[in-house]
Order: structure tokens, then sequence, then C-alpha cells
């Protein structure tokens, strides 16, 4: 068995905070969110036009649905952020409020994004493009789907009474990944839908 | 308790001899269920090693097929597969794997934590990384791979693989973690020792390569799934094993050896801030995943990324050289397998510098698969290396040197076999990567004998290694060994091998430098009596 090495005199460190770890966590995988989906985008780009037209002859992006639906997301940001505040405030009501919503908002994303694939007359193997544009607005909506199970898990930890203004760490982390899925939306609306949807 | 926390830490100290903590369950029970970062670790490592029994063995039938003159025993097309699954199953299936379960068990002994940062998360993705690595292989068996025939075969590898890349995300997500939040009072990042540093660099980078590789499968899987074949470009994962992508899994393999070389020329590292800065461009450098469908001889970028893999390559074997003349070097096979694998990094990279010069033409050819094999080899000897040094901590016993020392030798000669046969096939001949034979000239039956030579010893090598690690493990079940056999520099040597519940049965003293056993033990000899 070991003896310790260290001088004996030496006083003992203080036990190391246990703060940031889920911080941290949290800002990794975000960061891998982010290189996901600008692979994604990226494949989008090289496969614009390879196999000709993605759309049908007279078929156009709808481009009113997609706006509604993606400015529907980006408002979940700020009702998301409101929840991490009742939190904070330990206001259960305006937690219960918040967090009903967010998931609102969550579920008529879903819709509408639904909604403006079934008007886009084309399937996700029909050509290259198309198969990009479905990979990347799919995969962003399962990224959606993702913050809403962090955000329910943390919505019953929280109804619960485990967070509060001191012990918010895990609150904070279910809304930064709620905000990481927005900015996703954010950055799939511009750089695909809206230069896609753009008259040529 | 809080969400990082598990239940074999009480609350509130670091310690569970007090028994205010719950045990874990025994037998299999306890094993399916821990959050206990050594098993975790553990279990890595021996799911890798028996795995990389079969890649060697795949490997080695490929060999010998290709000796074959006249009649295939199996035909080109299954060789081809063969050969495919060989490398994604060293890539993925051994490698990275091993590289994740030395890091889970060693990272929070090297750092003064307790356990690591998640461990309920590194637990998920050891058993994800498990069921994920045998949907991929079924896949390959029912038709599957990237000339796959069957339509579910297809599905299976493509989602298989996506498991895989998401398991080693999630675990290295935890031991990253780990590094940045949970290190002990005083060690700051410039005293991290070298083997966490690498897994904070190399593992940061593989992260993000791992995160790119997802998206090029989800992308395949919805072409192939809806559209029923696979997209054009299909190729586009094939970077990440190719220059310079494949460099970022030799990072760890480094990261052990620039421990394990001060620790055996019995000296200090003299320039620890260097070294650490060579680990962190190989990792950068290694990068790759920005240059997807590119070719290293027309981007500029890219050629010089490949080109530059030589100097941190050059300056870590360099490094330890000077470490040893300065020393007093003492004998031990995890010498061995860490300069063997400083060796092969350097004509991995010095190959891969070849590689992308355009006049000679080798890009495209076999060369290229033997500049895998080099990089690739360069990183399973360090790792293995990392398996020996750390035994006694891993399985309370050290790995019996006899079989280690034949199986740093069988590994060694067979990668160099191996890849010398692929990189004359393609400077001699212009054979294609990942072609069934190594051609039809003369020099092609040679080069068959060779290769196949250096695939049989590979899997004689994993196979040696493979049962050297469980002699030990189950030597260190009936009987304990020195805390410290080696003498070792870095924290994880201060406690028993192996090491209780918790890690550190006392509190520890504030870090005051990056070989901080090193300092202790020379201020004892020092003291006056």
């Amino acid at each position: 068995m070991a003896t310790s090495l260290v001088p004996a005199d030496l006083p003992a460190a203080p036990e190391p905070s246990r703060r940031g770890v889920v911080a941290v966590g949290t800002g990794l995988a975000i960061a891998a969110g982010v290189a996901f989906f600008a692979a994604l985008i990226g494949l989008y780009f090289a496969s614009q036009d390879v196999d000709g037209p993605w759309l049908p002859e007279g078929e156009l992006v709808p481009n009113v649905a997609l706006l509604v639906t993606y400015t529907t997301l980006l408002m979940s940001s700020f009702t998301a952020q409101w929840a991490v505040a009742a939190v904070q405030l330990r206001d259960k009501v305006q937690l219960v409020l918040a967090l009903g919503v967010t998931l609102l908002l969550a579920f008529a994303f879903f819709n509408g994004l639904s909604f403006s694939w079934s008007q886009l007359g084309v399937g996700p193997g029909d050509n290259l493009t198309a198969t990009a544009v479905y990979a990347v607005t799919g995969a962003h909506a399962l990224a959606v789907l993702i913050a809403v199970v962090t955000f329910l898990v943390m919505a019953f930890r929280a109804l619960g009474g485990q967070f509060g203004p001191r012990n918010v760490e895990f609150v904070q982390s279910a809304a930064a990944i709620w905000h990481w899925a927005v900015a996703m939306g954010v950055a799939v609306w511009v750089l695909v839908w809206f230069l896609e949807g753009m008259p040529r | 308790m809080t969400i990082t926390e598990t239940r074999t830490q009480a609350p509130g100290s670091r310690s569970v001899t007090d028994g205010s903590a719950l045990p874990e369950p025994r037998g299999l029970a306890g094993w399916l269920t821990t959050t206990d970062h050594k098993r975790i670790g553990q279990s890595w490592v021996i799911s890798a090693l028996f795995l990389l029994v079969v890649a060697a063995g795949i490997g080695a039938v490929v060999g010998i097929e290709r000796l074959q003159d006249g009649e295939d025993l199996i035909g080109a097309r299954t060789v081809a597969d063969l050969l495919h699954i060989h490398g994604t199953t060293l890539a993925w299936l051994v490698v990275a794997p091993l590289a994740l379960g030395l890091a889970t068990h060693v990272v929070p002994l090297q750092v003064g934590a307790a356990n690591v940062a998640f461990p309920r998360g590194s637990a998920a993705a050891y058993w994800t990384w498990l069921l994920s690595g045998g949907l991929l292989l079924t896949g390959y068996g029912v038709g599957g791979g990237p000339a796959g025939t069957t339509e579910t075969g297809v599905d299976l590898w493509l989602a298989g693989q996506f498991g895989v890349a998401a398991a080693l995300a999630i675990g290295l997500v935890s031991v990253i973690t780990t590094v940045v939040a949970l290190r002990a009072p005083g060690m700051g990042l410039r005293e991290t020792p070298f083997f966490s540093w690498s897994i904070l660099t190399g593992g940061g980078l593989l992260l993000l390569s791992l995160a790119v590789l997802m998206a090029d499968l989800t992308f395949l899987y919805v072409g192939h799934h809806f559209g029923g074949q696979l997209p054009a470009g299909s190729a586009v994962t094939g970077w990440a094993l190719t220059v310079p992508g494949v460099f970022l899994l030799a990072v760890p393999a480094m990261g052990v050896a620039a421990d394990v070389v001060p620790v055996f020329a019995r000296v200090r590292q003299e320039r620890p801030g260097v070294v650490l800065g060579l680990l962190g461009a190989l990792a950068v450098l290694g990068f790759g995943a920005w240059a997807q469908l590119s070719e290293p001889t027309r981007e500029p970028l890219l050629w010089a990324t490949s080109a530059l893999v030589l100097l941190p390559a050059l300056g870590l074997l360099a490094g330890a050289a000077d470490t040893l003349r300065r020393g007093r070097p003492r004998p031990g096979t995890p010498l061995v397998w860490a300069l063997t694998a400083g060796l092969l990094l350097l004509l991995a990279a010095l190959a891969g510098a070849l590689a992308v010069i355009d006049p000679l033409e080798l890009h495209g050819t076999a060369w290229l698969d033997g500049q895998r094999r080099l990089a690739l080899g360069a990183a399973l000897l360090g790792l293995l290396g990392g398996v020996v040094y750390w035994g006694p901590k891993m399985w309370g016993a050290r790995v019996p040197e006899p079989l280690s020392g034949l199986a740093v030798l069988a590994v060694l000669g067979g990668v160099v076999l191996a890849a010398a046969a692929d990189l004359v096939a393609g400077l001699v001949d212009d054979v294609a990567a990942g072609q069934p034979d190594l051609g039809s000239s003369d020099l092609a039956g040679a080069l068959g004998v060779v290769g196949a030579l250096g695939d049989v010893l590979l899997a004689v090598g994993a196979l040696l290694i493979l049962v050297a690690v469980l002699a030990a493990a189950r030597t260190g079940r009936t009987r304990t060994t020195d805390a410290d056999p080696w003498e070792g520099h870095t924290l994880e040597w201060a406690t028993s091998s192996p090491p209780p519940p918790g890690n550190f049965p006392e509190p520890l003293a504030p870090v005051t430098s990056d070989r901080p056993l090193l300092d202790a033990r020379t201020t004892t000899t020092e003291a006056p009596a």
C-alpha cells in the first residue's frame, strides 16, 4: 500500500469546486453540435445543382410558411430564457407558463416544418440537393427534439424543487442547448431556405 | 446530490472510507451498472483488445488471400470488403476506444479527481459504442459497406458507424471536461500531465472531427434510405483516415510516450512547455475535417498541413532522444512501446509528406494505404504501451514483461512489413488504393509475401498482448503490487495500485509543478536527516 510521497507538513488543499463542470460539458457538446451543422450545410452547398434544379418545374420554396416556422422557433428562445429566470426566482407559476409556451412554440415549429416539406413536391432521395436539404432540416428538427427532451427533464426536476437561485447550473445548461438549437435554426433558414427561395 | 456526482462518492468528500457511500453491486450486475471510471476504462480497453484480435485476424485473412495464385479462395469483392472492415474496425473499434478507455481510467487519476466529470455519461458511451459496434459489424455481415448490395445491410452499416461516432463523442466530452474542470488545486494547464493534455487537445479536435463524421453519415443515410443508393460522393467519410486527419488518432499515443520516456529515463522533462506545444501542434495539424473533398496535391493549405505534420513528429522524437541522453535509462517494455510509436509516427508523417508532392503521383495509390497503416500502427503501439505502463493502476499487477516484449516486436514487425508492401506497391506499380491485390507485376508476388507476413505477425502480436493483459488482470485479483513500480512522476502514482473508490484516500496537497511526485521524491531524498 502506498504511503503519501507528499511531505506531511503541507496543508491539504481545499475540496475543488464542481461548479462549472456542467457548463464546460455543455460548451463542448454545443461546439460539437455547431461543427455537425457546419458540415451538413457544407455538404448542402457542395451538392447544389449537381443534378440540375432540385425542385420540379413550377414548384417554389414555401417562403412564407418557412419564415413563420423559423420565427416561431426564434421566439421560443426568449420563452426558454424566461423559464431560467423563473427558476432563479423560485416562481413556479411563471415557470409552468414559460415551459408551456416554449414547448407549444416547439410543437408549432415541428408542425410548420412538416407542412413546408409537404409543399416542396420532392422527396429526400429524389436528387442530391434534395437529399442534402432534407438531411440538414431533418437533423435540425432532431436537434430541436433533443432540446425539448432536455427541457422537459429540467422542468420536472425544477417543479420538484430541485433547483433554485444557488443551484441553477443544469437549468442554464438546458437553456443553452435550446439557444443552440434555435441558433442552428437561424443558420439553416438563412443559408438553406432563404438563399434557396430567392427568385433566380 | 448534483447530476455530476454518483453514488460512489460521499457528498462533500472524495473519500468513501467513512462508509457513508453506497457500495457498487458485485459481479455482472456491478459491471453492467458501474459508474466508476476505472471499471468503465477497463471495459473499453478489454473490448478494444478483443476487437484488435478480430481486426488483425481479418487482415491476416486478406494477406493470405493476396498470396493465392490462380483460383481465389474468396472473391475479389469480398477481399475489398474485408480490407474496408479491417481499416474501419482498426480505427473506430480498436484505436479510438483504446485511447478513450485509457483516458477514462487514467485522466482522473492524473489530474487528481475522484471520478470523471460525467460518470453516467461515460458508462452510457461505452454501452452505446459496444452495441453500435455490433450493428456496424452486423451491417457488413448482411451485405452492407460502401459497396453494399442489400438495403438493410447498408442502413445498418451507416447507423452503426453513427452510433460508434456518437458514443466516442460522449465519452470524449466526459474526459475532456475532467481535464478542464476537475484538476487538483494548483494544477494549471501548464502542470497538466502530457497524456491528459493530449486528451484535451487531440481529444477536443477529435470531438469536432467526430461531429463532422456524423454529419457525413447523416447525409449518406438520408440519401440511401430514401433514395435507394448511396449519394454520389459516398467517399466523403474517407478524410477521417487519410492525410492529415489520420494523425489525430495518434495524439493520445504521443501523450503516453511523453509521460513514459522521462520516467524510464529517470530524469525530469527539461522543457515541458515545448512538449505541450508539440502535442498541441500535432493535434491542430491532424485536424482534417475541413478538407473533406479536397485533394492534398491541389489545395495549398491541405498540402501544407499534410507536410508540416513532420515537424511535431520529429520534435517529439528528438525530445525523447534528448531526455534519454540526459538521464539514466532503464529497460522496460513501456519504453520500447513508446519509442517505437514515435518512430512509426515519424515514418507515417514522412510518407504523408511525400504523398502530397504532385510529381510523385502517390495520391490515390496504395501508398496511402501504407501511410494509414503506419499512422494507425503508431497510435496502436503508443496506446498499448500505455496499457502496459498503467497496468498496475488498471489491473493491480504488471503486464508480464516477456509477453509484452514479444507483443511489441510482433506488432511493430507486422505493421512495418504490411505497410512496406503497400508503400512499395503504390510507389513502383502505381496500384490504386484499397485494391484486393498488390498489382500484377513480378514484384507483386514478393510484396504479397511481405504483406501477408506482416498481417499475420500483427495478428500474433494482438493475441499476445490480449493474453498478457488478461494474465495481469487475473494476477491482480489475488495479489497486490507496489503502488508505484516505475517511480512515476505524476499524481496517479501517489495512490495505491489499483486505486480505492474515490481514487485518493487522503486529500491532496496543492500541486506546484508538472512532476509533483518527482519533486516530492527529490525533496524527501535531499531533506536533512
